[in-house]
Protein backbone atom coordinates (compact mmCIF):
# COMPACT_ATOMS: atom_id res chain seq x y z
CA UNK A 1 0.00 0.00 0.00
CA UNK A 2 1.55 3.43 -1.31
CA UNK A 3 2.20 5.52 1.07
CA UNK A 4 0.27 8.97 0.29
CA UNK A 5 2.08 11.30 2.87
CA UNK A 6 5.84 10.00 1.74
CA UNK A 7 5.20 10.98 -1.92
CA UNK A 8 3.49 14.38 -0.74
CA UNK A 9 6.23 14.98 1.39
CA UNK A 10 9.14 13.89 -1.10
CA UNK A 11 7.28 16.79 -3.90
CA UNK A 12 7.00 19.29 -1.92
CA UNK A 13 10.73 19.19 -0.30
CA UNK A 14 12.12 18.99 -3.83
CA UNK A 15 9.85 21.98 -5.42
CA UNK A 16 10.61 23.75 -1.67
CA UNK A 17 14.40 23.39 -2.36
CA UNK A 18 14.28 24.29 -5.71
CA UNK A 19 11.99 26.87 -5.79
CA UNK A 20 14.31 28.71 -3.12
CA UNK A 21 17.84 29.04 -4.42
CA UNK A 22 15.85 29.83 -7.99
CA UNK A 23 13.43 33.04 -6.72
CA UNK A 24 16.95 34.12 -5.02
CA UNK A 25 19.47 34.08 -7.98
CA UNK A 26 17.14 34.57 -10.67
CA UNK A 27 14.28 36.21 -9.62
CA UNK A 28 14.95 38.11 -6.73
CA UNK A 29 11.43 37.50 -4.93
CA UNK A 30 11.02 37.17 -1.57
CA UNK A 31 7.55 36.14 -1.76
CA UNK A 32 8.57 33.19 -3.72
CA UNK A 33 11.48 32.60 -1.53
CA UNK A 34 8.90 32.47 1.39
CA UNK A 35 6.88 30.26 -0.22
CA UNK A 36 9.35 27.80 -1.07
CA UNK A 37 10.39 27.64 2.82
CA UNK A 38 7.42 27.42 3.42
CA UNK A 39 6.73 24.22 0.94
CA UNK A 40 10.42 22.34 2.56
CA UNK A 41 8.77 22.94 6.13
CA UNK A 42 5.53 21.18 4.75
CA UNK A 43 7.78 18.59 2.86
CA UNK A 44 9.33 17.49 6.26
CA UNK A 45 5.85 17.53 8.06
CA UNK A 46 4.82 15.41 5.57
CA UNK A 47 7.45 13.53 5.57
CA UNK A 48 7.68 12.80 9.38
CA UNK A 49 3.51 11.51 9.44
CA UNK A 50 4.25 9.33 6.63
CA UNK A 51 6.84 7.65 8.59
CA UNK A 52 4.60 7.40 11.84
CA UNK A 53 1.21 6.27 10.46
CA UNK A 54 0.45 2.61 11.12
CA UNK A 55 2.45 0.01 8.94
CA UNK A 56 -0.68 -2.28 8.94
CA UNK A 57 -3.62 -1.26 6.43
CA UNK A 58 -6.96 -0.55 7.86
CA UNK A 59 -8.33 -3.17 6.06
CA UNK A 60 -6.07 -5.70 7.62
CA UNK A 61 -6.96 -4.17 10.63
CA UNK A 62 -10.63 -4.76 10.49
CA UNK A 63 -9.77 -8.01 9.07
CA UNK A 64 -8.05 -8.85 12.73
CA UNK A 65 -10.85 -7.20 14.68
CA UNK A 66 -13.85 -9.79 13.09
CA UNK A 67 -12.17 -12.49 13.04
CA UNK A 68 -11.47 -11.73 16.82
CA UNK A 69 -15.11 -11.10 17.35
CA UNK A 70 -16.40 -13.59 15.61
CA UNK A 71 -14.47 -16.33 17.63
CA UNK A 72 -15.67 -14.75 20.82
CA UNK A 73 -19.41 -14.46 19.46
CA UNK A 74 -18.90 -18.41 19.01
CA UNK A 75 -17.87 -18.80 22.29
CA UNK A 76 -20.52 -17.09 23.64
CA UNK A 77 -23.60 -17.94 21.88
CA UNK A 78 -22.40 -21.66 21.88
CA UNK A 79 -22.57 -21.11 25.62
CA UNK A 80 -25.74 -19.33 25.75
CA UNK A 81 -23.78 -16.30 27.49
CA UNK A 82 -25.68 -13.02 27.17
CA UNK A 83 -25.27 -11.29 30.85
CA UNK A 84 -23.28 -8.63 30.97
CA UNK A 85 -19.62 -8.20 30.75
CA UNK A 86 -17.98 -6.90 33.71
CA UNK A 87 -14.45 -4.91 32.54
CA UNK A 88 -11.94 -5.61 35.53
CA UNK A 89 -8.22 -3.26 35.52
CA UNK A 90 -5.08 -5.11 35.75
CA UNK A 91 -4.69 -5.57 39.63
CA UNK A 92 -7.82 -7.73 39.06
CA UNK A 93 -7.04 -9.70 35.56
CA UNK A 94 -4.08 -10.73 35.74
CA UNK A 95 -1.52 -7.70 34.01
CA UNK A 96 -3.17 -6.35 31.71
CA UNK A 97 -7.78 -5.10 31.82
CA UNK A 98 -10.33 -7.88 30.48
CA UNK A 99 -13.88 -8.49 30.38
CA UNK A 100 -15.35 -10.93 33.00
CA UNK A 101 -18.31 -12.50 31.59
CA UNK A 102 -20.45 -14.27 34.55
CA UNK A 103 -22.20 -17.66 33.51
CA UNK A 104 -25.02 -16.84 35.48
CA UNK A 105 -27.52 -13.90 33.48
CA UNK A 106 -28.60 -12.60 36.69
CA UNK A 107 -27.94 -8.81 37.88
CA UNK A 108 -25.77 -9.73 40.90
CA UNK A 109 -22.24 -9.03 40.02
CA UNK A 110 -20.30 -10.65 42.28
CA UNK A 111 -17.70 -8.61 44.55
CA UNK A 112 -14.08 -8.89 42.87
CA UNK A 113 -11.90 -8.19 45.36
CA UNK A 114 -9.01 -10.10 44.80
CA UNK A 115 -6.55 -11.23 41.75
CA UNK A 116 -8.17 -13.80 39.38
CA UNK A 117 -6.53 -16.62 37.69
CA UNK A 118 -5.42 -16.39 34.19
CA UNK A 119 -7.34 -18.52 32.77
CA UNK A 120 -10.29 -19.09 30.55
CA UNK A 121 -13.39 -20.17 32.90
CA UNK A 122 -12.50 -18.34 36.43
CA UNK A 123 -14.46 -18.46 40.14
CA UNK A 124 -14.96 -14.65 40.34
CA UNK A 125 -16.97 -15.32 43.89
CA UNK A 126 -17.51 -16.79 47.47
CA UNK A 127 -20.79 -18.60 45.95
CA UNK A 128 -20.34 -21.93 43.72
CA UNK A 129 -22.32 -20.05 41.27
CA UNK A 130 -19.75 -17.21 40.61
CA UNK A 131 -18.02 -18.03 37.31
CA UNK A 132 -17.27 -16.80 34.75
CA UNK A 133 -15.43 -16.64 31.22
CA UNK A 134 -12.15 -13.95 31.12
CA UNK A 135 -11.47 -12.11 27.81
CA UNK A 136 -9.30 -10.10 26.49
CA UNK A 137 -10.97 -6.87 24.72
CA UNK A 138 -10.25 -4.41 22.62
CA UNK A 139 -9.19 -1.97 25.20
CA UNK A 140 -7.14 -4.31 26.98
CA UNK A 141 -4.08 -3.56 25.45
CA UNK A 142 -4.87 0.05 25.21
CA UNK A 143 -3.15 1.61 28.25
CA UNK A 144 0.45 0.52 26.34
CA UNK A 145 -0.08 3.00 23.63
CA UNK A 146 -0.65 5.60 26.10
CA UNK A 147 3.03 7.62 26.89
CA UNK A 148 2.26 8.38 30.48
CA UNK A 149 0.00 7.73 33.18
CA UNK A 150 -3.49 8.81 32.94
CA UNK A 151 -4.64 10.65 36.36
CA UNK A 152 -8.13 10.32 37.78
CA UNK A 153 -10.06 13.14 36.72
CA UNK A 154 -12.79 13.34 34.25
CA UNK A 155 -10.56 16.30 31.84
CA UNK A 156 -7.29 13.76 32.27
CA UNK A 157 -9.36 10.49 31.33
CA UNK A 158 -11.20 12.77 28.02
CA UNK A 159 -7.93 13.90 26.91
CA UNK A 160 -6.24 10.11 27.02
CA UNK A 161 -9.50 8.33 25.22
CA UNK A 162 -9.32 11.23 23.10
CA UNK A 163 -6.09 10.51 21.97
CA UNK A 164 -6.66 6.98 21.86
CA UNK A 165 -9.75 7.15 19.58
CA UNK A 166 -8.95 10.19 17.56
CA UNK A 167 -5.05 10.51 17.29
CA UNK A 168 -4.19 6.65 17.99
CA UNK A 169 -6.85 4.22 16.09
CA UNK A 170 -8.72 7.02 14.26
CA UNK A 171 -11.89 5.43 14.79
CA UNK A 172 -13.64 8.76 16.18
CA UNK A 173 -13.31 12.58 16.51
CA UNK A 174 -12.63 13.01 19.86
CA UNK A 175 -14.92 11.61 23.10
CA UNK A 176 -15.79 13.20 26.72
CA UNK A 177 -16.02 11.44 29.92
CA UNK A 178 -17.87 12.54 32.93
CA UNK A 179 -17.68 10.62 36.53
CA UNK A 180 -20.22 11.32 39.16
CA UNK A 181 -19.75 8.39 42.13
CA UNK A 182 -20.57 5.52 41.09
CA UNK A 183 -21.99 6.38 37.36
CA UNK A 184 -20.13 7.45 34.09
CA UNK A 185 -20.77 8.57 31.52
CA UNK A 186 -18.80 8.98 28.21
CA UNK A 187 -19.79 10.65 24.77
CA UNK A 188 -17.44 9.66 21.16
CA UNK A 189 -18.17 11.91 18.93
CA UNK A 190 -18.20 11.10 14.98
CA UNK A 191 -17.91 7.29 15.87
CA UNK A 192 -16.58 5.13 12.59
CA UNK A 193 -17.32 1.26 14.70
CA UNK A 194 -21.23 1.67 15.70
CA UNK A 195 -22.40 -1.36 17.84
CA UNK A 196 -23.30 -4.00 16.14
CA UNK A 197 -26.36 -5.69 18.27
CA UNK A 198 -26.47 -9.30 16.01
CA UNK A 199 -22.85 -9.99 17.45
CA UNK A 200 -23.33 -11.76 21.28
CA UNK A 201 -19.95 -10.24 22.25
CA UNK A 202 -21.25 -7.03 21.94
CA UNK A 203 -24.24 -7.38 23.93
CA UNK A 204 -22.20 -8.43 26.40
CA UNK A 205 -19.41 -6.53 26.03
CA UNK A 206 -20.86 -3.40 23.90
CA UNK A 207 -19.20 -2.20 20.77
CA UNK A 208 -15.40 -1.53 20.19
CA UNK A 209 -15.43 1.69 21.31
CA UNK A 210 -17.41 1.35 24.51
CA UNK A 211 -15.05 -1.59 25.10
CA UNK A 212 -11.72 0.96 24.85
CA UNK A 213 -13.89 2.90 27.55
CA UNK A 214 -14.81 0.70 29.85
CA UNK A 215 -11.33 -0.66 29.83
CA UNK A 216 -9.41 2.77 30.06
CA UNK A 217 -12.32 3.80 33.07
CA UNK A 218 -11.54 0.07 34.89
CA UNK A 219 -8.05 1.01 34.58
CA UNK A 220 -7.38 4.42 36.00
CA UNK A 221 -10.16 4.08 38.75
CA UNK A 222 -8.89 0.77 39.65
CA UNK A 223 -12.35 -0.61 39.85
CA UNK A 224 -14.65 -2.78 37.85
CA UNK A 225 -16.78 -1.09 35.43
CA UNK A 226 -19.64 -2.20 33.56
CA UNK A 227 -21.68 -1.00 30.34
CA UNK A 228 -25.32 -0.20 31.30
CA UNK A 229 -26.42 1.15 28.03
CA UNK A 230 -25.16 2.51 25.06
CA UNK A 231 -27.40 4.80 22.73
CA UNK A 232 -26.07 5.60 19.19
CA UNK A 233 -27.53 9.31 18.00
CA UNK A 234 -26.64 11.36 15.04
CA UNK A 235 -22.84 12.28 15.60
CA UNK A 236 -22.10 11.36 18.51
CA UNK A 237 -22.66 7.46 20.94
CA UNK A 238 -23.49 7.89 24.44
CA UNK A 239 -22.16 5.13 26.78
CA UNK A 240 -23.40 4.99 30.55
CA UNK A 241 -21.18 2.75 32.78
CA UNK A 242 -21.23 2.25 36.38
CA UNK A 243 -18.33 1.55 38.72
CA UNK A 244 -18.98 -1.32 40.70
CA UNK A 245 -17.16 -0.46 44.18
CA UNK A 246 -17.58 3.58 44.23
CA UNK A 247 -19.95 4.85 46.31
CA UNK A 248 -22.62 7.25 44.85
CA UNK A 249 -21.78 11.03 45.63
CA UNK A 250 -24.07 12.07 48.53
CA UNK B 1 -5.19 8.99 9.72
CA UNK B 2 -8.36 11.27 9.75
CA UNK B 3 -6.14 13.62 12.43
CA UNK B 4 -2.72 13.24 10.28
CA UNK B 5 -4.81 15.37 7.31
CA UNK B 6 -6.27 17.68 9.53
CA UNK B 7 -2.66 18.66 10.99
CA UNK B 8 -1.86 19.17 7.38
CA UNK B 9 -4.39 21.28 6.41
CA UNK B 10 -3.94 23.40 8.83
CA UNK B 11 -0.76 23.67 8.89
CA UNK B 12 -0.75 24.33 5.08
CA UNK B 13 -3.40 27.16 5.27
CA UNK B 14 -1.66 28.68 8.20
CA UNK B 15 1.83 28.77 6.35
CA UNK B 16 0.34 29.83 2.95
CA UNK B 17 -1.81 32.37 4.33
CA UNK B 18 1.40 33.85 6.25
CA UNK B 19 3.13 33.90 2.74
CA UNK B 20 0.78 35.80 0.98
CA UNK B 21 -0.02 38.35 3.96
CA UNK B 22 3.56 38.94 3.88
CA UNK B 23 3.63 39.51 0.48
CA UNK B 24 0.68 41.75 0.69
CA UNK B 25 2.44 44.32 3.23
CA UNK B 26 5.78 43.48 0.67
CA UNK B 27 7.67 42.39 3.90
CA UNK B 28 11.14 41.51 2.21
CA UNK B 29 13.19 40.58 5.58
CA UNK B 30 13.56 36.74 5.29
CA UNK B 31 14.57 36.33 8.65
CA UNK B 32 10.61 37.30 9.84
CA UNK B 33 9.31 34.98 7.58
CA UNK B 34 11.06 32.13 9.03
CA UNK B 35 10.72 33.12 12.82
CA UNK B 36 6.70 33.46 11.83
CA UNK B 37 6.62 30.01 9.95
CA UNK B 38 8.80 28.64 13.33
CA UNK B 39 5.86 29.89 15.71
CA UNK B 40 3.17 28.96 13.48
CA UNK B 41 4.64 25.38 13.32
CA UNK B 42 4.93 25.32 17.16
CA UNK B 43 1.58 26.04 18.03
CA UNK B 44 0.07 24.40 15.75
CA UNK B 45 2.03 21.12 17.35
CA UNK B 46 1.00 22.18 20.84
CA UNK B 47 -2.51 22.10 19.26
CA UNK B 48 -2.75 18.95 17.74
CA UNK B 49 -2.22 17.29 21.26
CA UNK B 50 -3.70 14.27 20.47
CA UNK B 51 -1.45 12.82 17.88
CA UNK B 52 0.37 9.41 18.64
CA UNK B 53 3.80 9.39 20.15
CA UNK B 54 5.44 8.48 16.89
CA UNK B 55 4.25 11.05 15.10
CA UNK B 56 5.00 13.06 17.95
CA UNK B 57 8.60 12.31 18.12
CA UNK B 58 8.57 12.95 14.23
CA UNK B 59 7.56 16.56 14.75
CA UNK B 60 9.92 17.24 16.99
CA UNK B 61 12.45 16.30 15.08
CA UNK B 62 11.17 18.82 12.42
CA UNK B 63 10.83 21.31 15.55
CA UNK B 64 14.54 21.20 16.56
CA UNK B 65 15.37 21.64 12.35
CA UNK B 66 13.62 24.78 12.95
CA UNK B 67 15.54 26.04 15.54
CA UNK B 68 18.87 24.82 14.14
CA UNK B 69 17.96 27.36 11.10
CA UNK B 70 16.41 30.13 13.72
CA UNK B 71 19.84 29.52 15.98
CA UNK B 72 21.76 30.67 12.66
CA UNK B 73 19.65 33.86 12.35
CA UNK B 74 20.12 34.76 15.65
CA UNK B 75 24.08 33.91 15.36
CA UNK B 76 23.81 36.04 11.90
CA UNK B 77 22.02 39.02 13.87
CA UNK B 78 24.73 39.12 16.48
CA UNK B 79 27.76 39.34 13.76
CA UNK B 80 25.77 42.11 12.32
CA UNK B 81 25.42 44.07 15.77
CA UNK B 82 28.84 43.46 16.31
CA UNK B 83 31.05 43.62 13.31
CA UNK B 84 27.91 45.40 11.13
CA UNK B 85 28.04 42.55 8.49
CA UNK B 86 25.69 40.32 7.35
CA UNK B 87 27.36 36.84 7.43
CA UNK B 88 24.29 35.51 5.57
CA UNK B 89 23.84 38.33 2.67
CA UNK B 90 27.42 37.67 1.81
CA UNK B 91 26.85 33.55 1.58
CA UNK B 92 24.46 33.71 -0.10
CA UNK B 93 25.76 36.76 -2.49
CA UNK B 94 28.42 34.12 -2.89
CA UNK B 95 26.06 31.42 -3.72
CA UNK B 96 24.68 33.92 -5.99
CA UNK B 97 28.13 34.77 -8.45
CA UNK B 98 29.10 31.39 -8.68
CA UNK B 99 25.67 29.96 -9.56
CA UNK B 100 25.25 32.58 -12.20
CA UNK B 101 29.17 32.11 -13.36
CA UNK B 102 28.43 28.36 -13.89
CA UNK B 103 25.08 29.05 -15.81
CA UNK B 104 26.99 31.66 -18.18
CA UNK B 105 29.31 28.61 -18.80
CA UNK B 106 26.31 26.41 -19.44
Amino acid sequence: MKNRYSELGWGLLIAGIGLVPTSYIMLRSVPLISLGMAMMVLGAVCLVLGRARPKISPEMSILLMETGLENLNSLLEEMGLKSKGIYLPSRLAGGKPRALIPLHSDLHFPAINKPLERRLIVSCGELPEDMGILVTTAGSNIMGMLEADVGTSSEEMSTALTTILAGILDIAAGADIRINGSKAEVVVYHPRLRKNEAYWAEQSLGSPTASIAASLIAEVMNQPVVIEEEEMQQGEDLIRLRLLHAQDEK
Amino acid sequence: MRIYDSYIITLTGLLLATAVAFAFVAENRLDICFSVFLIEVLIINELFIHLDSRARKGLNAVNYLLFVGFGIIIVDKIIEVIWKISALEIIWDIIRMKALEMLELL
